[in-house]
């Protein structure tokens, strides 16, 4: 209620909307029926209602999702995936064969990483060992 | 209803077509209509519901409850309007209050009621649509519009207050 004793245009529309609690609408209900001016704010109101209910949708049907362009993109995302890691063996195998042929010190993760360490341990020493006859000579 | 398991969860692949097109043809109209009445234009309007399942495709796996689909949908599309309006005033095709002049054949009154909800601010006429058409609660639309009960208190008085005026006269 305002302070001149009539309802708010607040509380009309919440009144109208089913906003209120039982006891404030019953409240707004009572000072409707003997209160003209507030009467004539909720017809106002109440035609407002009405008439936002005559906006019609124009007749459509829904339209078809196109669901299966999305798919066929994750499906060559997969396939990209799966190239690239085809690629990325090759590369590794093709390296670890060249290592071998040649004699290279080669330092690519064969098993694990304990097997590196042991590699490259044993790469590290026979370098040495070069290096210490190299001295003698 | 499954579109996913668990194990689907950390593979967002791996979803189920058929059920996601159930749950479009059960909650599409209501994306469509929101957004038609939202921006006035058809076309426009389908732009916006496949965006919006599109987003839904992708995002399915985050959504762990079912029962939140709706109001997700209801939050995304509500976003989805706005960001739409941003783009096209950025584009300068909001010249004159006829903001969208292709009116389709049904009732004149219908039309009049119509540029009256496209000439609303857009957050009063975001409230006002969920409210009067989707028969959301107050309460609802606080949570779609990720603001307070009271500013949506305020937002459908000056959206019903403008259109009284409108028609009524002050």
């Amino acid at each position: 209620m305002a302070d001149n004793g009539h309802i708010t245009e607040a509380d009309i529309i919440k009144y109208i909307d089913g906003e209120l609690s039982e006891k404030e609408s019953e409240k707004i209900k009572r000072h409707l029926t003997i209160c003209e001016p507030c009467n004539q704010k909720f017809a106002a109101y109440s035609s407002v209602n009405e008439i936002l209910d005559d906006y019609d949708i124009p007749i459509h049907t829904l339209p078809e999702l196109s669901i299966e362009l999305n798919m066929s993109k994750q499906r060559m995302n997969r396939w990209k995936y799966i190239f690239n890691a085809a690629c990325v063996t090759i590369l590794i195998a093709v390296s670890i064969y060249a290592g071998i042929i040649t004699g290279n010190k080669v330092n690519v993760v064969i098993k694990g990483n304990s097997e590196r360490n042991e590699f490259n341990e044993m790469m590290h020493m026979y370098a040495n060992k070069e290096r210490i006859s190299l001295e003698r000579k | 209803m499954r579109i996913w398991t668990n194990r689907d969860a950390e593979q967002p692949d791996n979803k189920n077509p058929a059920e996601f097109r159930k749950i479009y043809k059960q909650h599409g109209p209501m994306v469509l209509n929101y957004a038609y009445r939202y921006i006035g234009n058809m076309d426009d309007a389908e732009d916006i519901l496949q965006d919006v399942f599109m987003k839904l495709w992708t995002h399915i796996h985050k959504i762990r409850d079912l029962k939140k689909i709706k109001s997700w949908l209801s939050r995304t599309t509500y976003n989805r309007c706005m960001d739409f309006h941003r783009e096209k005033k950025q584009a300068h095709i909001m010249k004159n209050d006829n903001l969208y002049p292709d009116f389709e054949q049904h009732d004149i009154r219908s039309d009049i009621i119509k540029n009256i909800i496209l000439q609303l601010p857009e957050r009063q006429r975001a409230a006002l649509i969920m409210q009067k058409y989707e028969n959301k609660s107050y309460k609802e639309i606080a949570e779609s519009m990720d603001i307070s009960l009271k500013s949506v208190e305020a937002l459908i008085y000056r959206a019903k207050k403008s259109i009284k005026e409108n028609i009524h006269g002050r």
